[in-house]
């Protein structure tokens, strides 16, 4: 079934899904490290919880049972009834993976597909206490077993997914629904101050949730189970009863009536926690979505029936026959709400200030990137429309214009910088999965390593985030794997068994610095000459002559890889090519430096922005090129006769060592009328390239220009050596020249 | 004129332009402006009937040979010579014309199918003709004249 991506409700989710998918994946690494925090049980919780109501309302029926499970796990987790435990996180590990595929399908519109039965039997058996472990066993079979006839009985409703479906997960779901009705018409209830003294919402559920299980077939209990747990600690809390509801449901019927009295046993503050945690913003939310979803149904008639049903099923329970006395009167107001969603607020806050922060919606607007990417675009005109006024004021001779032009240059600064900050991000967005990455690398390599971040809120733009995301993922990925080494044998080198690997980012100015620092082996220059001439990358007597620091960099070599087994991690000499490439098309430099024993440190520069580029112009035959400053070293005068022919490669000595020299205007100028002017003094632009220094000989130095990159126009696009065009400051068009595109290209 | 007939025989505006001897019209529709020429700058290494880029207050458009895409000879350009911004499937691009003449409105029934006229690298765009004034006009289609067969071929650069 296909989804509709259109739908606005289905994007709001997506979004909202997605950020709470994302951080997931470090809240849950967190939570292993940290398994008794309350508050990320809590906010993990909280995020199963947000999927579930979106999901719900969206009919991902797949979504909706995994994450009621997991829901189910973190309660019984953050009630401490159970601990963390690695057995328990690979499985939430495995859920959140899977969720993430769900949400990808999603994502591309499609109908996300239910997650193997195992995985949700060994979810199911983790809700249960580990006090109660004797018995958990048959509960998982047994369950949704029973559930059937409850099911079936509902069947009249319009919920016909569950109609003739065989999957538990389904049953579950719809069992889930039932409950949630229960939950909107116990709301409203709620909302009526008869009911405070009644029956809670959420013991309600609780009951509802033991009928369920049971099956309409009441079998007599062991009461004094429910006393032993009950009677002990006096005053129960939601979370206490729940767990003994949860347990008593799993492993037999009970004759409801034994559980009300026992409720009605329970002191008046046990009443009043109970009811400060009724419904909170969310739940109210999820009932609501639960609402839209159906869409069809009668919520009257359906609130009625329900408590019909639930009053065939136990007769005894008096309580109920209280509610279910005045069911219509009570859901209209609801019925309203869902209606209004306007009217939603006023009915939340009503309730006791959930747990969950206070709305702080004002402060903050959600704007499409697309707006944004619009609105730096027409900044980018404002930057060129300055430019060329300040090409006109420094001709012309007044000074008033000369002022204004000074003003409009400083507005325009500001402007393009406060624009800028919109876009940024921080960088915490690319760093969250890392801690996962690392975790589970380690445990496949069976390494020991901890995974420090620095700097996680150094912003960024918003491209460049997500463009950083896979050269670090490789980088972290090379780190752990080549850099650290196995707990014994950092024991033998005199270090901790315990490996370390930093990743860090700052603000360096107009750029943005991360390092990626292990305290692993670091690398051995002679080993890497040695590959290289065995991959046939170089001969011998040009390996030996590279330093050092050229050694290490030789690993972003494409198919250059010390691993002699390729293993799914790494060894196929792809990734860190890829890294290089990748840094670059963001005109952003790798540096690599090593210390054999003591690890290495892996130094990555980009520019804050990729809308708004420094650059060098140059002139070649009146016609405007750029080089992007971040590649340009110094710029030199010097005199051509003294150039030398080295193997066909003209150089030039500078500073006792030799400068390859490449006229420009051979590539790029195509005028037949044109004549390279190859006399004594030239214009030397010495640029890096892949680490080596290069010399381009220019016709004529114009400045530095800051420029707005355009993609060139229709039929240009992918040319090697032209990242784009701009306009001058003096309305004439300039390519933008990719120095490793031009090497590639021309030299290579 | 009835309506009935204007909506079987719907009306369509053409912008006329010269290349060489003939007489070309392209669909009103899809023209944006027509500029004198500015200056072109080229593009190394862009394919050969690329001329080159020019700045449109402030956006850049490429600007096509069209004498090369249609297999004439390359000509001096004079005060005549014009650029024709034209919009096709989402991309802006200029193409290069000897002179434009007028808009000029036609039936659909004036438009017969092209015959089997003009040397091959021309009929590959032409979506129909008309005779007018004793001159035949040729009607391009641009979409064709801009097709993937192009793209690809600039995929190898």
């Amino acid at each position: 079934m296909a989804i509709d991506l259109e739908d606005e409700i289905l994007q709001d989710f997506l979004v909202e899904a997605g950020e709470i998918l994302e951080q997931l994946g470090g809240q849950l690494v967190e939570l292993e490290n940290s398994p008794e925090d309350t508050d990320l049980l809590n906010a993990i919780f909280r995020g199963f919880h947000t999927i579930k109501g979106g999901a719900g309302f969206l009919a991902l029926d797949a979504m909706v049972g995994v994450c009621h499970k997991s829901e189910d796990v973190f309660n019984i987790l953050r009630q401490g009834d159970r601990v963390v435990d690695t057995e328990l996180m690979d499985v939430i590990l495995q859920v959140a993976d899977h969720l993430n595929e769900m949400f990808d399908a999603v994502h591309s519109g499609n109908m996300p597909e239910h997650v193997e039965q195992s995985l949700l039997d060994k979810l199911q058996s983790f809700t249960v206490p580990e006090s109660a472990a004797p018995a958990p066993a048959p509960k998982a079979e047994a369950e949704p077993v029973a559930e059937q006839p409850v099911v079936e009985a509902l069947s009249e409703e319009p919920v016909n997914v569950i109609d003739n479906s065989e999957e538990v997960v389904e049953l579950a779901d719809a069992s889930d629904a039932v409950e949630q009705e229960f939950e909107l018409m116990l709301g409203s209830v709620e909302s009526e101050p008869v009911a405070d003294d009644e029956i809670t919402e959420s013991e309600f559920d609780d009951l509802l949730d033991t009928l369920h299980g049971e099956g309409g077939s009441p079998t007599p209990v062991e009461p004094e189970k429910t006393k032993e747990v009950l009677d002990p600690s006096g005053d129960i809390t939601e979370e206490e009863f729940d767990n003994l509801l949860d347990e008593l449901h799993g492993k037999t019927g009970f004759d409801a009536a034994n559980i009300s009295g026992a409720v009605e046993e329970k002191p008046p503050e046990a009443v009043a926690e109970v009811d400060s945690g009724d419904i909170t913003e969310e739940e109210f939310d999820k009932v609501m979505d639960d609402l839209h979803g159906k869409g069809t149904f009668s919520l009257s008639a359906v609130g009625a029936e329900s408590v019909q049903e639930a009053e065939a099923v136990s007769n005894p329970v008096n309580e109920e026959a209280e509610i279910s006395a005045k069911p219509k009167p009570v859901a209209l107001p609801e019925e309203k709400v869902a209606i209004e969603p306007t009217e939603k607020k006023p009915v939340a806050e009503k309730k006791p200030a959930p747990a969950k922060s206070a709305p702080k919606g004002e402060a903050t607007v959600r704007v499409d990137t697309q707006t944004l990417d619009n609105i730096m675009n027409m900044v980018g005109e404002l930057v060129l429309v300055r430019n060329r006024f300040q090409t006109l004021a420094s001709e012309g001779e007044d000074e008033n214009i000369a002022k204004a032009v000074g003003n409009l240059d400083v507005v325009t600064a500001d402007l393009q910088l406060a624009v800028m900050k919109t876009r940024m991000q921080p960088i915490k967005k690319v760093f969250g999965r890392f801690p996962r990455v690392v975790r589970d690398l380690a445990r496949s390599l069976k390494k020991e390593i901890t995974l420090e971040l620095v700097g996680e809120e150094t912003d960024l733009d918003k491209n460049l985030v997500e463009a950083l995301a896979d050269p670090l993922v490789h980088l972290i990925r090379n780190a752990v794997d080549h850099g650290i080494e196995m707990p014994d044998d950092r024991e033998a080198a005199g270090k901790s068994r315990e490996g370390r690997v930093i990743l860090s980012a700052s603000q360096e100015g107009d750029h943005i610095e991360l390092t990626i620092q292990d305290n692993g082996k670091g690398m051995n220059a002679d080993h890497l000459r040695g590959v290289a001439v065995s991959k046939g990358l170089m001969d011998e007597e040009s390996a030996a002559r590279l330093e050092d620091k050229e050694c290490y960099n030789l690993i972003f070599a494409p198919g250059f890889s010390t691993k002699t087994e390729i293993s799914d991690v790494s060894g196929r000499g792809v990734g860190m090519d890829v890294v290089k490439t990748r840094i670059s098309q963001l005109n952003g430099t790798v540096e690599i430096n090593s210390e054999e024993g003591v690890g290495s440190v892996i130094i990555i520069k980009v520019p804050l922005t990729l809308a708004i580029m420094p650059t060098l112009m140059v002139k070649l035959n009146e016609q405007f090129f750029a080089l992007p400053l971040a590649s340009v070293l110094e710029i030199l005068d010097l005199d051509l006769r003294q150039t030398q022919v080295v193997d066909g490669q003209m150089v030039i000595m500078v500073r006792n060592s030799a400068l390859p020299l490449f006229y420009l205007s051979e590539w790029l100028v195509h005028d037949p009328a044109y004549v390279v002017d190859k006399s004594e003094h030239a214009h030397v632009v010495v640029v890096n390239s892949g680490g080596r220094q290069i010399g381009f000989v220019v016709d004529q130095l114009v400045g530095q220009e800051e420029v707005v990159i355009k993609a060139l126009g229709a039929k240009l696009h992918g040319l090697d050596g032209l990242a784009g065009a701009t306009i001058t400051g003096n309305g004439q068009i300039a390519l933008i020249l990719d120095v490793p595109g031009l090497m590639k290209r021309y030299a290579g | 004129m009835s309506d009935d007939s204007s909506q079987n025989d719907p009306l369509m505006q053409w912008v006329t332009f010269r290349l060489g001897e003939e007489k070309y019209g392209i669909n009103v529709m899809q023209v944006q402006e027509v500029l004198r020429v500015s200056e072109i700058a080229p593009v190394p290494g862009a394919p050969t009937y690329v001329l080159g880029i020019i700045n449109l207050r402030g956006n850049v458009v490429t600007v096509i040979d069209t004498r090369n895409r249609f297999g004439l000879m390359s000509k001096e350009q004079d005060d005549a010579t014009r650029i024709v911004i034209i919009e096709t499937d989402a991309h802006i691009i200029g193409i290069m014309v000897d002179s434009v003449a007028e808009v000029v409105d036609l039936r659909a029934s004036e438009i017969e199918t092209a015959p089997n006229v003009g040397n091959e690298e021309s009929s590959k765009y032409i979506q129909g003709v008309t005779s007018r004034d004793n001159d035949l006009l040729i009607l391009v289609d641009l979409n064709k004249f801009l097709s993937d067969e192009e793209n690809a071929e600039l995929d190898m650069f």
